[in-house]
């Protein structure tokens, strides 16, 4: 019987020391676990305002870009090229950069009888500058034709002249 | 501690978008402000000549934004070659100031035989684009009238010339050449031309016209004509207007005298004198110190109504020199085969002795004035004195259908008769 007791309070103490044991250790693991879950959460949150800021801000960039370059399409005069066979005939167009922002022209469109698409390569106005280019297109006098301008922003510009 | 940073990172967040759409917001404010401004520019041309060669062109600014004008394209519209060429400049424009000389320095020559088409823009991008010296670059509607196209000789018609835009873009420098005689039918007639006015004009809007005149002075005899053809400086070749002026003999009818002159008038060629023997003389110089009677005719330019003539109806003479008067009151008759004359019909009818002769309406009647007295057989005559005289016609009478009726009265002045008694 004592020897009963004797087992059974050795048995307890050791249960109990266990126990304590055990809570600290729970503790420490849930503490653990909060924290390394609170810690990749806030991380995580942080990352993706950081990434909505980049976001937000590239997208309130791109926008406020386009929406701040101008062109002015200053001069489309006719012409024709009489040293060279027909076809021969061409347009001048002059760009002027009127906003506050550079801009790359990346094609120009002119839109008559007929339709024709010409991609620029060199198209980059700084703010105020102009730039001239010469697009082939067989024009006739009083012809109606729409000029169409667009930039790297896909902003189009658009005027309407006489072919004379 | 964890939901203080995530409080904390959201709130950063959240004023950070707040600052970025702000900008945002801010650029778009600026945005409409730029394209506001670009539709308020507001200017135009006010003059374009060429000084030594070179465009002067004049620029005000009509709108309430200040300008810059930093482009100036000149195309040739004359030249076969049709050149363009773009010439940067830098004329800022206060609002409601001018700019000129604007093209004086460029190095571009240009003609006064050229046409050109000329575009400025601004550094906002808007443009104004006109043509100088375009008279030439396209047929105008001109029209050349003669206002009247029908004149007396020795009298002045306006010849106008209108000139109408009818193009697309406004035209400066427009004069006109001086109309030359249209060949191959110039008219026979004698044709001075006056200067023309105004001699040009600066500018023509599209639509607008331009009024150009000059004054005609016709001498000839009817119906002799002049035609002109007239064009203008630099003109469209065959751009030309004709009109011709013709003349006419002076007409002026019953109505015109009765409205105008009055209803009875004479006819000044009709006007003679004598002092016997025979003669009737139609000059002015009359011998002083004799007997002398005068004739004359007069029109009733009342169409429809008989003048009956009152006994007080006088010839006067007033002396341009003294206050010396000679009246000679009507007579029916005279005789001039003796000499001196004789009153072989005095101015009597019975039973009224008065308003013996009648002038029917629209007609004419001859008259004698020799009388001294009304009603009297004795002849005046002049003083023996040379005088100069201004004599006149004053006749009293009344429009009736008979000499006894009652009628309505009308006495009328006729002057311009100048005699000289030596």
């Amino acid at each position: 019987m004592r020897i009963g007791n004797n087992l059974c309070n050795r048995f307890s103490s050791r249960y109990h020391h266990r126990r304590g044991l055990a809570t600290i250790v729970t503790s420490a693991i849930m503490l653990s676990a909060v924290g390394i879950m609170g810690t990749t959460a806030v991380s995580w949150s942080n990352s993706n305002l950081v990434t909505h800021q980049e976001i937000l801000s590239k997208s309130i960039s791109d926008k406020t870009n386009k929406i701040t370059e101008f062109i002015t399409i200053e001069n489309v005069w006719a012409g024709q090229n009489t040293m060279i066979p027909p076809p021969n005939k061409f347009l001048n167009v002059t760009l002027t950069n009127t906003g506050n922002i550079g801009l790359t022209v990346t094609e120009i469109k002119i839109d008559g009888i007929t339709s024709k698409v010409t991609p620029i390569t060199d198209g980059e106005i700084v703010p105020g500058r102009s730039y001239s280019t010469i697009i082939y297109y067989e024009w006739n006098t009083n012809d109606v034709l729409n000029v169409y301008v667009t930039t790297e922003r896909d902003s189009i510009f658009r005027t309407q002249v006489f072919a004379q | 501690m964890f939901a203080i940073i995530a409080l904390l990172s959201i709130v950063s967040y959240i004023t950070y978008s707040m600052n970025t759409l702000d900008k945002f917001n801010q650029s778009i404010l600026v945005t409409n402000q730029e394209n506001m401004d670009r539709g308020n520019e507001e200017f135009r041309v006010e003059k374009v000549t060429l000084n030594n060669n070179k465009f002067n062109i004049t620029v005000q600014n009509a709108g309430n934004l200040p300008i810059n004008i930093n482009r100036l394209w000149v195309e040739n519209k004359t030249h076969t070659d049709d050149w363009i060429y773009k010439y940067d400049i830098n004329e800022a424009v206060a609002p409601g100031g001018e700019a000129s000389n604007i093209g004086q320095n460029i190095p571009l020559t240009s003609l006064d035989s050229q046409s050109y088409k000329i575009m400025l823009v601004t550094e906002r991008g808007n443009s104004q684009q006109f043509t100088v010296n375009s008279a030439s670059s396209a047929p105008l509607k001109i029209q050349l009238l003669a206002f009247p196209p029908t004149v007396s000789s020795g009298f002045t018609t306006g010849l106008v010339m209108l000139v109408t835009n009818n193009g697309s873009g406004t035209l400066f420098n427009l004069a006109p050449q001086t109309p030359t005689r249209y060949l191959p039918q110039p008219g026979l007639a004698t044709c001075e031309l006056g200067p023309v006015s105004p001699p040009s004009y600066d500018t023509l809007p599209p639509g607008g016209t331009a009024i150009f005149k000059w004054d005609l002075t016709v001498l000839g005899n009817a119906p002799d004509y002049c035609t002109y053809t007239a064009e203008l400086q630099n003109p469209y070749p065959g751009n030309t207007a004709q009109a011709t002026v013709t003349l006419k003999t002076l007409k002026i009818t019953s109505t015109d005298f009765a409205t105008n002159a009055g209803v009875l008038s004479i006819n000044y060629t009709s006007f003679r004198w004598s002092q016997g023997g025979g003669d009737w003389h139609h000059d002015w110089n009359v011998p002083k110190g004799s007997n002398t009677v005068f004739s004359l005719d007069l029109n009733n330019n009342n169409v429809t109504g008989t003048i009956w003539l009152s006994n007080s109806t006088t010839l006067v003479f007033y002396s341009v020199s003294s206050s010396a008067q000679v009246p000679y009151y009507i007579v029916k008759n005279v005789d001039v085969v003796p000499t001196p004359p004789t009153i072989s019909q005095s101015y009597t009818c019975p039973p009224l002795n008065d308003y013996c002769i009648g002038v029917p309406g629209n007609g004419t009647a001859t008259l004698y004035f020799a009388a001294k007295v009304a009603g009297g057989n004795a002849v005046g005559q002049f003083s023996n004195v040379q005088i100069q005289y201004t004599g006149f016609l004053i006749v009293f009478g009344k429009y009736s259908d008979a000499p006894n009726d009652a009628g309505s009265q009308y006495g009328q002045n006729i002057p311009y008769i100048g005699l000289l008694v030596n």
